[in-house]
């Protein structure tokens, strides 16, 4: 080598000396080219070398073809402190030199040496190399580009953070349309505060030289604006631009971020959220997806890695780092514990909350029926997203199973609460007492004993049963005084009383409400309710007083209607005619039962001061305001012919019953046929109505006492007419008539009116008939249950389940039914007489014989009308006598019986008259009565 | 016996026998791919091997490779359907490539028929969806809806059921919708919605329609018209009374 001279380099064979660091891609080594130069006798005799080195620390015994050839190799090899070792005692040994300062050797050495030290982090020595090439021999952009980046990556190495800074500035600045911009920023963003790298990160995205680095500048973006706290941001730049398919971007960073990012939204924005949780996959898919990622990126790897140019070594750098942080991840995923059950819960949270609560369930049963930790929660969650879609049965299911799978969940009186709310929801009030009184022995926690007590109390209003119901209300105000639910109670403690017209006690109760500030949002309702009370009590001055300050006080309030209506009604029974008028004539309502009733009373009125034609007016106004409903059709017409001559009168009732005859709901029609002067022809092309003809012509028959004729028309119902086209009233009629024969067919047309015709007033006696043709054929548990479905209890109700209770050995029941129908104003005398003696049957049972004959004597002293009621009466006071071995007193009684010769028929007569005949007469001074 | 090989050879002259079988010994056999019979590969050898068919049994076999690749897509794919168990995926993979083509040339029936043979015989669960949406879309192409219906319901029975495949989903509201059953059309258009993420999303259009008109036959106009927009979570107001999943 010694020796050897330029003139081969450069001029001759130009293309030599450019292959030196500069190989075309298909061009797999440059060194070989290295070696080419050298061959072709470029470099200057090592004695220079010797020579020029004389005053440095370190002297260089190898030739610069040796420096370079060592550093080739090195290179190649990836020995980068053995490059840098070399290239740099280069540039050190050659940089005052002319073969250094006349060639392109510094053009061509300099970029290696930064790149070579940079890499083995000798960062000043790679400062210098690069600053040296920048700042004196630059020329080709690529190189300058690649330069550039290793002086600001080694500035901020070496924790020269401004110097750094600048570098990457001016590196974006004439990075052009290269990536490289792109690598400046994520590089400069990851050294700056958020509100500098904010921005920059921005303006990548916005124009993006890369779609690669596009994905990880958004993700460092999403990340940086996370940290942040700038929420909104996160939400932008996460969702408001489609992601690539899994496969392209960074996976486990994406589902983690959007997990992280969704957790911040699902309080203010659960739409958002739910949008951010769809980004999260599971940890499998995960797993997949980063196991094919690095295998696709190893793959790029060794496809393109011998093929890099120097330039394009810094794709090395960044392979090799995603490489090792995508494998970091992935040791990081297998060491994570399950969490997508986690997301899905919370997925189903968000869709309940964006009002689509089928998905939400959808989620949370897939999650509660699943061996998942939380099965439990996404089981409660179930319950909850079906009541709110009102879907009762479903969340009283799901409840039910809920208990069976957790029969010892601490919880329990949740589930419980709602299988009863959802039961109070059907109208299943004597199972949902059964579940409330579950929840008090599973919880002394107030929060749900208060709430079991008060629903315990609304079921009993509801059954009915006033004592219990105020019981409960009671209980439920003394567990938490406090709470808004206990004045809840004492509102409802108010309206028991009402309804047992204990009126002075619900006054007080409804004032002590008033009362309470922890209560004042029931303030308005209790007002309201004094002045109804005090209406009910006859005391109209105070209550209209009462009336005028609620109305003064609560301009808007709900009830104003309904007070509004009060108002009319107080001033009517004043005889306030004129403030009545302009009451009723207040009333602005939707409701149009309410609006009825304020404009029948209206026109009641107006008739009265003998304007009809105002009347007249105020009911066709209303007509036109509200769409008539069928079940008013009876009503209102009967209010309108009030105002018209005759004539039209009898065309309104024409009109009406032609327009609402044929509606199985409406009401009042028989009424309007019975006071119709020519009725259509018959029989009518349309059977309800025709039905409702035949109901008319019963219930004529039976006025007039032909009742065998009222009976074969009731039967044609059922024989002439398909069930489901009959009114109502026909099907019970028909079924009524059935029943009385003993047809099992009868139930079918109960059933039809409580199934298809739940608010029509013969739903009620309906149900009373479906009961007794349930203990006609001996299913006396199904008739219970019939019967406790009823609105509202009846004498003939109450007879009826007395008599069932009775069979069925419910003496505590039965007391209290016996109670209540002697407590009945419109119980006949019949129904009083059972009920004593079953009183009396009860208590001897009880062994309380003297009480026992007590009652059964109030009906033979009472009751003379009852014969059978007495006779049974009189036979067991006897037996009480007797069992008393008080025999004269027996066989008096029994005298005094046989003497009602009108009884005779009567099988107790028989038995009485057979016991006193084997009887000796009774003496005189014997005790008479218990 | 010999006789009739011989003619065997005297019909088919150009016998191509560069197929190979890879066998778990090491050993390799190459010739061409006949049959499966009776449980076993049948090779034909060339004639200097002698015996001219080798039956091998499959728990022999480690891979099976052909040497058709100049041959049409069709007859690469019947070839290999003798063999389907034996298959690798990537030979598997080019039935579905002749069902797919089968489908776009509008030969739906002869699509279904092949597809319901080598389902049952699929070895790689990469590609039972696959199989299954070609089976059903086949069905449909060749208006048989009930059976699209049966294949459709028999996929909806997987543990867990394919949430990420909106076709048996759709069939199946489909048909609730057909037969006056929103509510049911509702809950099973639903599903793979709520399942799903933002990875599939484009593939649930359709079952975005089918919600939207169950909605809309329930009376639920403004879930109906969310579910006809892109903004799918603007606030709706509460749908009542929907019953569970029937």
């Amino acid at each position: 080598m010694i020796g050897r001279t330029n003139s081969r380099c450069c001029c001759r064979n130009p293309h030599r000396t450019h292959q030196l660091l500069y190989p075309s891609l298909r061009a797999p080594k440059f060194p070989k080219n290295l070696r080419s130069f050298l061959k072709a006798g470029q470099v200057i005799v090592c004695s220079i070398l010797l020579c020029a080195h004389a005053t440095s620390q370190q002297i260089e015994y190898r030739t610069l073809p040796d420096l370079i050839e060592t550093g080739s190799a090195a290179l190649e090899q990836r020995n980068y402190p053995l490059a840098a070792n070399a290239f740099n005692s280069i540039y050190q040994n050659y940089q005052e030199e002319t073969v250094w300062k006349n060639s392109d050797l510094p053009r061509r050495i300099l970029p290696i040496t930064g790149f070579a030290s940079y890499k083995s982090n000798l960062h000043t020595q790679a400062i210098d190399a690069l600053q040296s090439y920048l700042d004196e021999y630059a020329e080709d952009l690529d190189t300058s580009l690649f330069a550039r980046y290793l002086l600001a990556s080694s500035l901020l190495r070496n924790g020269q953070a401004d110097s750094a800074k600048n570098a990457f500035i001016e590196l974006r600045a004439a990075a052009g349309d290269s990536p490289f911009r792109d690598l400046a920023i994520l590089q400069e963003a990851q050294h700056l505060p958020p509100e500098e790298a904010i921005p920059l990160l921005e303006d990548l995205l916005a124009n993006p030289r890369s779609q690669r680095l596009a994905n990880h500048a958004r993700l460092r973006l999403i990340t940086t604006a996370q940290k942040h706290g700038d929420l909104e941001r996160c939400r932008i730049h996460l969702l408001d631009t489609p992601w690539q398919s899994h496969s392209e971007s960074e996976t486990a960073s994406l589902s983690f971020l959007a997990a992280q990012i969704a957790a911040n939204l699902e309080t203010d924005n659960p739409g958002a959220a739910l949008s951010a949780y769809q980004l999260v996959l599971p940890k499998s898919k995960l797993l997949e997806a980063q196991e094919k990622r690095i295998h696709r990126l190893k793959k790029l790897h060794r496809d393109i890695s011998p093929t890099l140019t120097l330039n394009q070594g810094v794709w090395e750098e960044h392979f090799q780092a995603s490489l090792a942080r995508l494998e970091s991840e992935l040791q990081n995923l297998h060491n994570t514990p399950e969490y997508f059950d986690t997301i899905t819960l919370r997925k189903a949270r968000c869709f309940v909350r964006i009002n689509r609560p089928i998905e939400g369930a959808i989620l949370q049963e897939w999650i509660a029926s699943s061996d998942s930790p939380h099965a439990r929660d996404a089981h409660l969650d179930r319950i909850a997203t079906h009541r709110e879609m009102r879907d009762w049965s479903t969340a009283a299911k799901v409840a039910y199973a809920f208990i069976e799978k957790y029969p010892n969940d601490p919880d329990i009186a949740q589930p419980l609460l709602w299988i009863a709310l959802s039961q109070i929801e059907e109208k299943s009030y004597q199972p949902a007492i059964t579940s409330l009184q579950r929840v008090l022995a599973s919880t002394s926690e107030t929060s749900f004993t208060a709430s079991a007590h008060y629903y315990i109390g609304y079921c009993h209003y509801l059954l009915q049963n006033l004592n219990l119901a105020r019981s409960a209300f009671s209980d439920c105000y003394e567990t938490a005084p406090k709470t808004p639910i206990a004045g809840q109670a004492l509102l409802w403690l108010g309206i028991c009383h009402f309804t047992d017209n204990q009126l002075e006690t619900a006054y007080q109760l409804f004032e002590q409400i008033r009362n309470s500030p922890e209560h004042s949002f029931l303030h308005a309702e209790a007002a309201y309710r004094q002045a109804t009370t005090l209406y009910a009590t006859g005391d109209l001055e105070k209550a209209r007083e009462q009336c005028t300050s609620w109305l003064h006080e609560y301009k808007i309030h709900p009830r104003k209607a309904e007070a509004q209506v009060l108002f009319g009604d107080i001033n009517t029974e004043l005889g306030q005619t004129k403030a009545a008028i302009a009451a009723y004539q207040n009333v602005d309502t939707t409701d149009v039962h309410l609006a009825f009733h304020a404009i029948d009373q209206l026109s009641s009125l107006l008739i009265s001061i003998d304007r009809k034609t105002e009347a007249l007016s105020q009911l066709r106004n209303f007509q036109q305001k509200h769409n008539l409903p069928p079940e008013l059709a009876g009503p209102f017409t009967f209010s309108l012919i009030r105002c018209l001559d005759s004539k039209t009168a009898q065309k309104e009732i024409d009109q009406a019953i032609s327009r609402f005859g044929t509606d199985p709901d409406s009401t009042g029609i028989i009424e309007l046929i019975q006071i119709q002067q020519s009725p259509t022809q018959r029989p009518i092309s349309n059977p309800t109505l025709e039905s409702r003809y035949l109901v008319s012509d019963i219930q004529t028959h039976r006025s007039e006492n032909k009742h065998p004729q009222a009976k074969l028309k009731a039967l044609s119902l059922a024989s002439s007419f398909a069930p489901d086209t009959l009114a109502p009233s026909a099907s019970l009629e028909a079924g009524k008539a059935l029943l009385e024969i003993d047809s099992q067919e009868a139930p079918a047309y109960f059933q039809q009116i409580i199934e298809r015709h739940p608010d029509s007033p013969y739903a009620p006696a309906a149900k009373l008939n479906l009961a007794r043709h349930f203990h006609k054929n001996q299913q006396t548990s199904l008739a219970l249950a019939t019967l406790q479905e009823l609105p509202s209890q009846t004498p003939e109700s109450l007879e009826l389940k007395l008599q069932i209770e009775f069979q069925l050995q419910h003496y505590q029941s039965a007391q209290q039914t016996c109670e209540r129908l002697l407590s009945e104003q419109h119980a006949t005398p019949s129904q009083k007489a059972l009920a004593l003696n079953t009183l009396g049957l009860i208590t001897r049972r009880a062994d309380d014989p003297l009480s026992a004959y007590a009652y059964h004597q109030r009906v033979f002293t009472l009751y003379r009308g009852e014969p059978a009621q007495v006779a049974h009466a009189y036979s067991i006071c006897i037996d009480i006598l007797y069992s008393l071995n008080r025999y004269n007193d027996a066989q008096n009684l029994a005298d005094e019986f046989l003497k009602q010769t009108d009884l005779s028929h009567l099988h107790w007569y028989q038995k009485a008259k057979q016991q006193r005949m084997s009887a000796p007469q009774p003496q005189s001074h014997a005790q008479t009565s218990p | 016996m010999h006789r009739l090989l011989h003619s065997l050879f005297l019909v088919c002259p150009t016998i191509l026998l560069a197929d190979q079988v890879d066998l778990r010994n090491g050993e390799s056999i190459t010739g061409q791919l006949a049959d499966m019979k009776g449980g076993y590969v049948n090779l034909l050898l060339p004639e200097a091997e002698g015996e001219a068919i080798q039956r091998i049994h499959p728990d022999q076999i480690l891979h099976l490779a052909f040497d058709d690749h100049e041959t049409p897509l069709q007859s690469r794919a019947l070839t290999r359907a003798k063999f389907i168990p034996l298959l690798s995926e990537s030979d598997s993979k080019i039935l579905l490539e002749h069902l797919s083509i089968l489908l776009l040339k509008n030969q739906s029936t002869q699509a279904l028929r092949l597809a319901k043979t080598w389902h049952p015989k699929n070895e790689y669960n990469t590609l039972d969806a696959t199989y299954r949406n070609i089976i059903i879309e086949s069905a449909l192409a060749s208006g048989q809806t009930e059976e699209a219906l049966i294949h459709s319901q028999n996929w909806l029975k997987q543990k867990p059921p394919p949430f990420e495949h909106p076709q048996p989903w759709e069939v199946l509201a489909q048909n609730h919708l057909k037969n006056g059953d929103p509510r049911a059309a509702l809950w099973t258009s639903l599903s793979p919605i709520a399942h799903g993420n933002h990875e599939n999303e484009s593939s649930l259009a359709k079952l975005h329609l089918l919600s939207a008109e169950a909605y809309q036959k329930l009376g639920y106009n403004t879930h109906a018209n969310a579910h006809l927009s892109l903004d799918q979570h603007s606030l709706l107001t509460i749908p009542t009374q929907l019953k569970i999943n029937p």
